[in-house]
């Protein structure tokens, strides 16, 4: 890795402005963060501190984490800076002053990730991922199917499994499943309105799917992000079970197989929780991941 | 060397031009060098937002086409500033008179000669968008805080990254508070988690904008007025990008959500970079 700062700080007329980068693991940023008050305490001692958070999403253990150490080492929280609306709200409910947006100073990378194309089930993939940045994604269906990987979907807890036709039995923590499973992809990138998404197998986002987007999948479609648009699973017809998950499910319209569903009950969008649909004795179904 | 920034938006009316003309005036103001470059051609308005029709001699198409000696002698100087200069379009010309190749080597010249080049660029739907955008290094957005004006914007945040220009900036116009609290108009917190993308301003809506265009004078030099001092932060933001954003507050309470969110300057939390 580069030796580029985790942590940046900048003296103001208001105390110090303390700038975090948006990527690194809050754990690495707390270790940082540490180092530098030990080594230069005189410089901290009895300031008051803002921070810059970036898009960064804090939950509210890591506000927690962060606010008890500076409370420990009697530094004041004066407020902060975010684009993370979820940030943001975490922070006024501990009654800190909020400033939405961010500055210039610490090395961030915002929201509009560079697309990336992965494809899980295929580490020796002989083609290149998809080419970056061109809407609308499609990628070319290989005739024959290889087949045969581990897929670990970083999805949230309780997630479907890939489906599976002989599941082996393997007895670690994770769900670990080995399965033939069909060509899943792994799309980094927000998907936006105007943009579709067409794949034959699975569809991973990481990302947001915002309104007016689109996602076509013939298996499952996972969001790790908020799902705003269209998501339509299970179009290939081959009888197996089709679902739809995301971390935040706030959807114009789903499809599973040839059911369609757009109203939706508040109990389950309102939820911030992780929603997954299934197709159940031809109704669709939803799980809240809570 | 200099910076081009392009203007957008999703459609057309949400604020391209009066945004072009104060941004430009405003870097001015803060003694900068600057050319804006109305590449919305047939759809000519900058100049008349500027005051500056009645001098319009060559245009941007005359400069590519080489039909002048250089740019040089197509550029209009501001009545109020010396260090401001227009590249106007041509009125008559359809939109693909300027072609992407042509744009980024005039972009690239006028880097070398300004510190500030800002184009005001046709709505990402319309024809010419592709070649507006051709030689910028940053994007901004402009879009109204309503749901039709974000989906079109978001649009054009795609097309940009499909140019890979992947990091535009959002100018949200005409915001209403009084309306946004009764939930009559998205809010900028709707707005930014939907595009999710960096703000650079928030212009309140202002009566005054109006008026200011009819008599040729951008008011980013009204003191009196909240879009000119809103759009005077964003000036302050291009130039430096740690200066807090800073939005004028009116103290009867219709701001009073965005003096929580933007209280930049008035002492409750608030600094600049130094
Ligand atoms: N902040 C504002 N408050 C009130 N009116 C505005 C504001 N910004 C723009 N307008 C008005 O909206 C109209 C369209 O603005 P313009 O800058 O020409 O948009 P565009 O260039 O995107 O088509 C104009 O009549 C202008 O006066
Ligand atoms: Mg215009």
């Amino acid at each position: 890795m580069s030796a580029r700062e985790v942590i940046s700080f900048k003296g103001t007329r208001h105390g110090i402005l303390m700038s975090i980068v948006e990527d690194e693991p809050f754990g690495r940023v707390m270790e940082e963060l540490s180092a530098k008050v030990e080594k230069d305490l005189p410089f901290f001692q009895g300031s008051s501190l803002s921070l810059d958070l970036g898009w960064r999403e804090m939950t509210e253990q890591d506000l927690n984490e962060l606010m008890t150490f500076l409370s420990e080492q009697k530094l004041k929280l004066m407020g902060i800076i975010s684009s993370s609306l979820a940030t943001r709200q975490i922070a006024e409910a501990r009654g800190l002053k909020v400033i939405i947006g961010r500055l210039g100073l610490a090395d961030h990378h915002g929201r509009t990730r560079t697309p990336t194309v992965t494809k899980l089930s295929e580490v020796a993939a002989s083609e290149a991922a998809a080419p970056p940045s061109v809407r609308p994604v499609s990628v070319p269906v290989p005739a024959a199917q290889t087949t045969v990987q581990t897929v670990a979907a970083s999805a949230p807890a309780e997630a479907p499994a890939p489906r599976t036709t002989a599941s082996v039995a393997v007895a670690v923590p994770a769900p670990v499943v080995q399965a033939p499973v069909e060509e899943t992809i792994l799309i980094k990138k927000t998907i936006r309105s105007g943009q579709s998404i067409e794949h034959h197998g699975n569809l991973v986002i990481y990302g947001d799917v915002n309104p007016g987007a689109e996602l076509k999948a013939g298996g499952d479609i996972i969001v790790i992000g908020t799902l705003r648009g269209i998501a339509q699973a299970g179009r290939k017809d081959n009888g197996d079970p089709a679902s739809i998950t995301a971390t935040r499910f706030l959807p114009t319209q789903i499809r599973i197989k040839d059911k369609i569903e757009e109203n939706f009950d508040r109990k389950i969008t309102k939820q911030n929780m992780p929603v997954t649909a299934t197709l159940s004795n031809g109704k669709i179904e939803y799980k809240i991941h809570f | 060397m200099g910076k081009v920034i392009v203007i957008t938006s999703g459609k057309g009316g949400v604020g391209k031009t009066t945004a072009s003309a104060n941004i430009g005036a405003g870097l001015a103001r803060e003694g900068k060098k600057v050319v804006l470059i109305d590449a919305d051609i047939g759809l000519r308005n900058l100049d008349l937002v500027m005051g500056l029709e009645n001098r319009i001699v060559f245009d941007l198409v005359d400069v590519v086409e080489k039909k002048c000696r250089s740019f040089r002698q197509a550029l209009i100087k501001d009545k109020r500033f010396a260090n401001l200069f227009l590249l106007p379009a041509a009125q008559s010309r359809d939109k693909n008179a300027v072609q992407p190749d042509q744009m980024k080597k005039l972009c690239d010249t006028l880097r070398d000669n300004f510190d500030f080049v800002i184009i005001d660029c046709p709505a990402g739907i319309e024809l010419g968008f592709q070649n507006a955008i051709a030689g910028a290094d940053e994007a901004i957005i402009v879009t109204n805080p309503e749901v039709s004006s974000v989906r079109d914007a978001d649009r054009v945040i795609g097309l940009l990254e499909a140019e890979d220009k992947t990091n535009p900036r959002l100018l949200i116009n005409r915001m209403r508070e009084n309306l946004v609290k009764k939930k009559q108009m998205l809010g900028v917190d709707a707005v930014t988690e939907i595009l999710g993308i960096d703000i650079i301003g928030i212009i309140p809506e202002d009566e005054k904008v109006l008026f200011s265009s009819n008599k040729g004078e951008p008011l980013v030099m009204d003191d009196s007025s909240r879009a000119g001092k809103a759009y005077r932060s964003v000036v302050r933001r291009l130039i430096d990008p740690n200066a807090t954003i800073e939005l004028q507050i009116e103290e009867n309470g219709l701001w009073a959500k965005l003096k929580r969110i933007f209280a930049g300057g008035n002492g409750v939390f608030g600094f600049k970079a130094q």
